[in-house]
């Protein structure tokens, strides 16, 4: 792989680390976030301020990077997922132009809107961030499986029959919004990486929309479709750049493009393309077993 | 007489100036099953909602077990033993059947976030006994063949019983009823009735159920309170109001 193949294939695995960390929020637990990109704008800031002014090390500073996400996330919970969803919804896009303006309104440590670049290399980032991957699917994939993920689709479809049953909507809500956020950071920081530059408009209110749309497109009920499309639509356009489309590249495209495939998908396949079906073992057992029996009865016919 | 389990004391709750609920007072014994029959509108919904803290009372104190209930959250209420349904089903329809009856034992899993995303030993064994409790519960009440089933994929009467079955998996000491035999059958009310029997006897319950249908209520419950415009207007045992006038008056209107 050559040196833009391993960027491209980062930055589509930061994408699928925030979109696992926003299904588990909207997913799971149907709460309607437009303000992740606001927390990897804190964990990459957090982070990396820290390794240039304090002078920490690499990986106790992306841990302070996280942390600074978690306490940010826990003071916004505890404040508004009391609100109904929809105004919750309405403050994350809030939150999510808050942050990013902060790093300008403190331009005299971040370098504002010119970017911030003393960030240090690191070798073999792309087995790191792969790794990592795998880990938050992982992590987020046993979730629903557990007795949260349970509570939580449970909250989703009904709070007060929820509520019935002794669960506390509230704190589990926070709990969950903590999660995706702290995932949020950890991509941020991944992201900052491998750029070795940030500014404060790469995290605006595009980037957050951006996961909202991989995760419908993929089936906003299913993680591996979710995975899936973050990493296929990420790359999608990258790979098209060099098709050009009245003299501009396609990656200039690439907001209409997903904006008409949000459009196809909401319109022949609302649930997204995996609908509530997962990627499994099972599944993929299944389907080599359909195609060996249509090979097997073509080879009767012959 | 066994103890008493669920007391109320002149609970009164209005909605701007209807009076939906006035001075509302009754005993529910342990292991008793009480009716509560009146005219659509009659404030019936809302005794239970008071009960199970959904909304508040203006005036008057709950005691569950014998603790007031003043200062609770409708959680908090839930978790002592007080569980529901609803007279509109409201099934989880996001999870299948055994998923949904599990969701009536998860607040009480005994294991974490962190266990739940590295499945550690902890979490297996958890899930194990949660598994293990709904299957149980679903096969005593002999719905285990629909395990798998999404609940919406369900005919009614069995998403019904469903319900009931999540509501009674964590073993609570009072279940309350909203209609449970609305939109039933007639043969599925005469299920309907064993079905409440059997988990009386099966999970010791103590039972108040509201219902429009008079069979059902004339078999299952040992005393009946009448309810009209929110106030009691009779009590007594079945036999006691099947001729009483007032209950006639509220049902089929005064005789001329």
């Amino acid at each position: 792989m050559n040196n833009y193949q391993i960027g491209l294939t980062i930055l589509s695995c930061v994408s699928v680390i925030t979109v696992t960390g926003v299904y588990a929020l909207t997913g799971l637990c149907g709460m309607f976030s437009l303000g992740q990109a606001a927390f990897m704008c804190i964990g990459a800031y957090g982070t990396f301020m820290l390794t240039r002014y304090a002078g920490i090390p690499l990986i106790p500073a992306a841990l302070l990077g996280v942390l600074a996400g978690v306490i940010v996330a826990w003071v916004v919970g505890r404040l508004t997922l009391k609100l109904r969803r929809d105004y919750f919804a309405l403050m994350t896009v809030a939150l999510g132009q808050a942050i990013p303006s902060l790093v300008v309104v403190f331009s005299e440590y971040t370098n504002g809107a010119l970017g911030f670049t003393k960030i240090p290399k690191v070798n073999g980032l792309i087995w790191i961030t792969l790794g990592i991957t795998v880990l938050v699917v992982f992590c987020i994939r046993n979730l629903k499986y557990s007795r949260y993920g349970r509570m939580c689709l449970a909250l989703k479809t009904d709070e007060l029959a929820a509520k019935s049953f002794g669960i506390n909507v509230y704190k589990l809500k926070v709990k969950i919004y903590i999660l995706a956020s702290a995932i949020a950071c950890i991509a941020g920081i991944l992201f900052a990486l491998r750029n070795r530059y940030i500014d404060n408009t790469q995290f605006n209110w595009a980037l957050s929309a951006e996961m909202q749309i991989f995760l419908f497109f993929g089936g906003s009920n299913s993680l591996t479709g979710a995975v899936v499309s973050a990493f296929v639509l990420k790359m999608l356009p990258n790979i098209l750049r060099n098709v050009q489309l009245f003299g501009v590249s396609m990656q200039e495209y690439r907001i209409i493009l997903y904006c008409i495939l949000v459009l196809i998908i909401l319109n022949f396949r609302p649930a997204g393309i995996m609908g509530e079906h997962e990627l499994n073992f099972r599944w993929v057992s299944r389907l080599t077993a359909k195609i060996k029996n249509a090979s097997g009865r073509n080879g009767g016919k012959a | 007489m066994s103890n008493v389990v669920l007391k109320t004391e002149g609970i009164s709750k209005s909605f701007g100036g209807v009076k939906a609920v006035q001075q509302f007072s009754m005993e529910l014994h342990e292991h008793e099953i009480k009716g509560i029959i009146g005219p659509n509108g009659a404030g019936k919904t809302t005794i239970f909602n008071l009960l199970s803290h959904i909304i508040l009372p203006d005036e008057g104190k709950i005691f569950l077990l014998g603790e007031d209930i003043e200062n609770k959250s409708q959680e908090e209420v839930a978790q002592m033993g007080l569980s529901r349904t609803f007279q509109s089903i409201r099934l989880f329809a996001g999870l299948n059947v055994l998923d949904n009856v599990k969701v009536g034992l998860d607040n009480e899993g005994k294991y974490n976030l962190f266990d739940a995303m590295f499945l550690t030993p902890r979490r297996w064994k958890e899930e194990k006994r949660i598994h293990n409790a709904a299957m149980e519960c679903l096969t005593m009440l002999n719905l285990e063949k629909y395990k798998d089933y999404r609940s919406n994929n369900l005919p009614y009467g069995i998403q019904r019983r469903v319900e009931i079955a999540r509501a009674i998996v964590s073993r609570p000491k009072i279940l309350l009823l909203d209609e449970p035999a609305a939109g039933l059958l007639p043969e599925e009310v005469f299920e309907l009735i064993d079905f409440i029997r059997l988990i009386k006897e099966k999970f010791e319950l103590s039972i108040i159920v509201i219902e429009h249908r008079m069979d059902l209520i004339m078999n299952l419950c040992s005393e009946i309170l009448v309810q009209d415009f929110g106030k009691t207007i009779a009590c007594g045992t079945p036999k006691e109001l099947q001729c009483d006038p007032r209950v006639l008056a509220a049902y089929l209107g005064e005789e001329e």
